[in-house]
């Protein structure tokens, strides 16, 4: 019971210790946040599979903490991802910007998330979903590389994803009404006793919140510009952080909702996807910005998540699960191999980079290792819930769709390939030539953590799998025998 | 040693050594080449135990646990690419001793040529489909790597990219066929799914059968996803010999002759596939013919032979189409072995600068002429009779007209090998440079595969047999009977007249460049390989400048317009909205008057 | 007699000199107009349902609350005043949106 707790308000205790630093004190507030993260990565491991915890809080509410296979996923793709991006910010050369307020605001981030993956009240999971998502735009804006643009940016963001949370607010509130109960157990059974068409609108309200946040088309725009806008850390921890989440989000609602009334959404949603999946890639095939391509990227990918989700099989939906890990760390490996180049280069352009290979030979292998996974190529991490999810395509019965998603991923490979080859192949620059440089040991620690996930994984998928499995039994959904 | 585990070891030893590689390379990097070679050893060695255990179904593992259970499937089909690799793949890495000795990056190379030969054994000895499609791709990752060897030349670099995009687009065929049976049928065993598939209906079958077919098309560079192998000769060209020619692209062969009974339910597509291999088969032949660079004509050539193959499997003669995929892995890898040494030597591919070498490469000459030989069908050698046989199959199965294409195919076969081993070996030379044999190391594994090309088909005895043991059905022949069958069947005359026509043509080529005159646009058409390069250059260019439109038109100026619209909107809105602040006391009053008699009105009435 | 008119009479001028006069001397005055009628009903209405005692109570009340609002607002006009040496309300358009 105390386990939990822990689990929940451990983030805000470090974000509350780190804020009240003095402003100099920069590398301490580093080794922190750093900390805590850790902490709470390694404490994951240790709960027990299932547990559930009311907490009272007076005047009527309660809070509903439980912990359970899918949580469990989140959370380690969450507190992963944390410790990764704070790993990564260490040696930045930000100087006067990383003050103890940017770990802070990560470790918010941080609270958020683990809020609403552990969250079992539709109110206290709402009310998580902003708590991470206020620190996120203090993030992009106040740590970004485009200061013209980032007011812009930043309100974007924020409107964007803050429309579609109070559109899920709506929701709730519209569930409360009729049922007089926002505790997920307890509607688990009283939902299917609404007419069907109350409940496909009140899962099509609900889900959009998701929606925006995984930058489905045509709410995908203020995804390029805060990606590629913020800082790198920053890009770092909205990729792993706040798309394992919105992921998260459809994995666990998905069989909340009656299935009758989801497999009316199940068609628009396989749409939505495919046009993710090919206006993404189109984009990012023509992107000349490095981590403007990576974030179309990330749209695309997405849209193979949601596909997965819509199939409603047990194949689609486990390959989907399995992304939440899969998708964070294939970006943050792809994101910070790209990064220490055009670091190096001081350049994002690709029509100025090239050759960076044989500066940066490790960022170029963990860059090809991350570049296969997304294309789901073996023998790393990302094949598996590629084909899983592509299983679930053809099993679900429309062949046309499932095919089109096939080709969908000849785009991928198309712009994948073509990134890591004028990246990191070809000729390098005269005035680029020097000697190998290495990262420095935090850079190389994660990334070198990333790729060993990412290759040792790949070959040997069996655990990550198990957790998986557990995860959709507990749904309800059973996979295999 | 535990006889059941042998596949598990050959699979293994490879996979392990190419993860011990990158460690090695960090503490004694001048040891990772000799320490390749012992582990390609060590597999060939253990290969040699492998055909004794076919008709054994060993070792199961759960892969993805409650899902996906795999194993080994030990059959003559199975075995013989697997065996191809081991064997050829350890007399590439001696060679490459030779031949990469100055390059750097070794442990990367030999790293991933472990790995290759590692998943062709685990893809050909697969016994459900889910592991062949897994190795299947990693081998096509190892083939992008490798192409992409010489990473700072953007040739190399954008040949690897090519060949893994096109074959791409044939892996999402094999992806969607694999897939639709495991709908259907529920599972990825490939014995059971083969089983169970007959039960399928017909449009879906058609559809399965399309898929295998397209991942055959693209794995195997048959038309019209062969663009990719020519330009694949960036690779070392130990690479060429091991990937290119002997193993990898015989994995789309393999897998038409492996899911034959599933593709043999869907008849219409059977005669698409006689189409493929047969008109591959010529185009191939043709734009070997016509080309100057070695390693392209014998790319091209590796892309003709492969069409007979399919062409095979097309006509029924599975068996036939393994026989020659045996030969051809032989003949084709020495051939490329031999270009490499002379290339090596003279640092230039392009055959119009080569010339009376044979005086300064006897071993290389003479090794070379033999593959030739056989490359052209000459009787005695195992290229004759393997290609008899496809010849055969064809004329039993009533396929005229890819008969009639595949023996013109067969015509330039023979005059483009005499040519090349003309124009590099024989006659003036016609460079300066200084030329002196291979060393052994090199010149070794030459050898061997040179009498490989010249008895292989020997071991047609022991092939057949196993194949009926594991009831894939081909009538019992041992080599005595084989040459009997073969000189006395109708393909003989073919392939005779074929052979003399080749011949004839070569002696008189000179006499026929008339011929050039007469139709200058047709060979300007295959100078540039028929357009194929072409056209797919200027699809690209076409998505890309679509995506480009995409970009600048929809999302820059209308999402970012929606975008910009909501925001002057409600600035707009507020702004009239202000206007009701006036700032002027009696306005306030005035509105307070106002609600007062509303409110009035309200509650009187 | 009937009260009524005299109550709409008071309320009608006070809303009048609300509305229409610039000085704020005299939209004080209307102000208090208002209050009066307000005052002038109670007291009327207070008879018309016979209850005097609890009616004179109200009233008394009312005053006194009336003398407060005025006794606030002089002081607002006297700030003013100060400020920018006006009475007149046109200056007053520092709220303006």
């Amino acid at each position: 019971m105390v386990e939990l707790l822990i689990l929940q308000f451990l983030p805000l205790l470090g974000a509350l210790i780190v804020l009240l630093l003095p402003r100099e004190k920069k590398e301490l507030a580093a080794v922190l946040a750093l900390l805590t993260s850790l902490a709470e990565l390694v404490l994951v491991f240790f709960l027990p599979e299932k547990l559930t915890v009311y907490l009272g809080l007076g005047l009527g509410v309660t809070m509903v903490l439980a912990f359970d296979q899918l949580t469990a996923i989140a959370l380690i793709t969450l507190s992963g991802a944390s410790v990764f991006s704070i790993l990564y910010s260490l040696r930045k050369p930000l100087g006067h910007e990383r003050t103890p307020s940017f770990y802070s605001l990560i470790l918010l981030v941080l609270f958020g998330t683990v809020g609403v993956s552990l969250a079992r009240d539709l109110i206290q999971f709402y009310v998580f979903w902003e708590t991470m998502l206020i620190p996120a735009w203090a993030l992009v804006v106040n740590w970004n590389d485009d200061p013209q643009k980032v007011r812009y940016t930043g309100l974007k963001f924020f409107i964007i994803t803050h429309i579609g949370a109070v559109l899920t607010l709506i929701s709730i509130l519209w569930i409360y009404s009729l049922l007089g109960t926002t505790n997920m157990f307890v509607l688990q059974g009283l939902l299917p006793g609404l007419p069907l068409s109350t409940l496909i609108a009140m899962a099509a309200l609900f889900f959009m919140a998701f929606i925006v946040k995984l930058a489905i088309f045509p709410f995908h725009t203020w995804l390029p510009d805060a990606y590629t806008t913020s800082s790198m850390p920053v890009t770092l921890v909205l990729v792993g952080m706040m798309t394992a989440v919105g992921i998260y989000g459809f994995a666990r609602f998905i069989p909340f909702f009656p299935r009758e009334a989801v497999s009316q959404l199940s068609l628009p949603f396989l749409i939505a996807s495919l046009v993710n999946m090919f206006y993404g890639g189109a984009m990012a095939l023509q992107e000349k910005n490095v981590k403007r391509l990576i974030a179309y990227s990330s749209m695309s990918q997405m849209g193979y998540v949601l596909f997965g989700f819509a199939t409603l099989v047990p194949l689609g939906i486990s390959g989907s699960v399995f992304n939440i890990v899969n998708q964070a760390v294939t970006k943050l490996v792809l994101f910070t191999s790209v990064g220490l180049v055009a670091e190096s280069a001081s350049t994002w352009r690709i029509d100025e980079l090239g050759g960076w290979a044989k500066r940066h030979p490790f960022a170029a292998v963990c860059a090809s290792a991350s570049m296969l996974s997304l294309l789901g190529a073996p023998p790393v991490l990302g094949f598996w819930p590629e084909f899983l999810t592509f299983s679930g395509g053809f099993s679900f019965g429309n062949y046309v769709i499932a095919s089109l998603a096939l080709v969908g991923s000849v785009l991928t490979a198309a712009y994948g390939l073509r990134l890591v080859r004028f990246v990191f192949f070809g000729p390098l620059r005269k005035e680029n030539e020097g000697p190998v440089i290495r990262p420095s040991w935090n850079a190389s620690l994660a990334l070198a953590a990333g790729l060993l996930i990412l290759i040792v994984f790949g070959i040997y998928p069996a655990p990550a799998f198990q957790l998986v499995r557990g995860a959709l039994n507990l749904l309800g959904i059973p996979i295999g025998g | 040693m535990n006889l059941q585990a042998i596949p598990l070891y050959l699979l293994l030893v490879p996979l392990a050594g190419a993860a011990i590689v990158p460690l090695l390379n960090f503490f004694a990097s001048r040891a990772v080449p000799l320490f390749s070679v012992l582990v390609g050893l060590v597999t060939a060695v253990i290969g040699f135990f492998l055909p004794g255990e076919i008709g054994a179904k060993t070792f199961s593992i759960e892969w993805l646990p409650g899902l996906l259970k795999t194993g080994f499937q030990l059959d003559t089909l199975s075995v013989v690419p697997a065996l191809i690799a081991t064997w050829i793949g350890f007399l590439t890495l001696i060679y490459s001793l030779g031949y990469m000795k100055h390059e750097e990056n070794l442990s990367r190379y030999y790293s991933l040529t472990l790995l290759f030969i590692a998943s062709m054994i685990g893809m050909s000895l697969a016994d459900n489909f889910l592991t062949l499609f897994f190795f299947w791709e990693v081998m096509g990752v190892c083939s992008y790597a490798l192409i992409g060897f010489f990473y700072k030349d953007p040739k190399a670099a954008s040949a690897g990219v090519k060949a893994f995009l096109t074959t791409r687009i044939g892996d999402i065929g094999l992806l969607a066929a694999i897939l639709t049976i495991y709908a259907f049928t529920g599972t990825f065993s490939i014995s059971q799914g083969l089983a169970e598939g007959s039960k399928i209906a017909l449009p879906f079958l058609n559809f399965i059968a399309f898929g295998f077919i397209l991942g055959a098309v693209g794995k195997s560079a048959q038309l019209p996803l062969h663009v990719w192998l020519p330009d694949a000769m960036e690779a070392p060209t130990t690479i060429s010999a091991l990937i290119h020619a002997a193993t990898m692209v015989n994995a789309g062969v393999y897998l038409l002759a492996r899911v034959y009974p599933l593709l043999s339910l869907a008849p219409s597509w059977l005669v698409v596939i006689q189409w493929i291999g047969a008109l591959t088969a010529l185009l191939g032949s043709l734009l070997a013919s016509f080309h100057n660079d070695l390693k392209r004509i014998l790319a091209y050539s590796t892309i003709s032979q492969l069409g007979y193959m399919v062409l095979a499997v097309g006509v029924g003669g599975v068996f036939a189409s393994q026989f020659h995929l045996f030969s051809h892995a032989i003949f084709k890898a020495l051939l490329f072995l031999c270009a490499g040494a002379v290339i090596h030597e003279l640092k230039t591919r392009d055959i119009r600068e080569m010339g009376g070498l044979w005086k300064f490469m006897p071993v290389t000459g003479t090794t070379f002429l033999i593959g030739a030989l056989a490359l052209m069908g000459l009787p005695v050698l195992n290229g004759f009779f393997s290609k008899d046989m496809i010849l055969e199959e064809a004329l039993l199965s009533g396929s005229w007209a890819p008969l009639v294409v595949a023996s013109l195919a067969a015509l330039l076969t023979a005059y483009y090998s005499l040519r090349t081993t003309a124009v590099v070996f024989w006659g003036k030379r016609r460079t300066s440079a200084h030329v002196k044999e291979a060393p052994a190391v090199m010149t070794g594994p030459l050898t061997v595969l040179a009498l490989g090309s010249l008895v292989s088909w020997a071991l047609v005895g022991p092939l057949t047999s196993s194949w009926i043991r594991t009831g894939l059905g081909a009538p019992q022949i041992n080599w005595l009977e084989l040459l009997k069958e073969t000189f006395s069947s109708t393909a003989f005359l073919i392939t005779v007249c074929v052979i003399v026509l080749g011949f004839l043509i070569f002696y008189y080529r000179r006499s026929l460049s008339w011929v050039k005159e007469k139709i200058p646009g047709f060979f300007k058409a295959v100078a540039v390989g028929l357009g194929f390069d072409i056209f797919y250059g200027w699809l690209s260019q076409q998505i890309y400048s679509t995506s480009g439109f995409l970009n600048s038109f929809f999302e820059e100026r209308v999402m970012e317009g929606i975008n910009k619209a909501t925001g002057k909107g409600s600035v707009a809105l507020s702004t009239s909205s202000r206007k009701m602040q006036t700032g002027d006391l009696h306005w306030n009053l005035l509105y307070i008057v106002i609600a007062l008699i509303v409110i009035l009105g309200l509650i009187l009435w | 007699m009937n009260l009524w008119p005299f109550v709409f009479v008071l309320f009608a001028l006070g809303i009048f000199c609300l509305l229409t006069r610039r000085n704020l001397i005299k939209i004080l005055i209307g102000l208090e107009l208002l209050s009066k009628g307000a005052t002038l009903a109670l007291i009327w209405s207070g008879i018309l349902r016979n209850s005097l005692s609890y009616t004179q109570s109200l009233t008394v009340i009312a005053i006194a609350i009336e003398v407060m609002v005025v006794a606030v607002f002089l002081a607002l006009v006297y700030a003013f005043h100060e400020k920018s040496s006006s009475l007149d309300t046109d200056d007053m358009k520092r709220l303006k949106g």
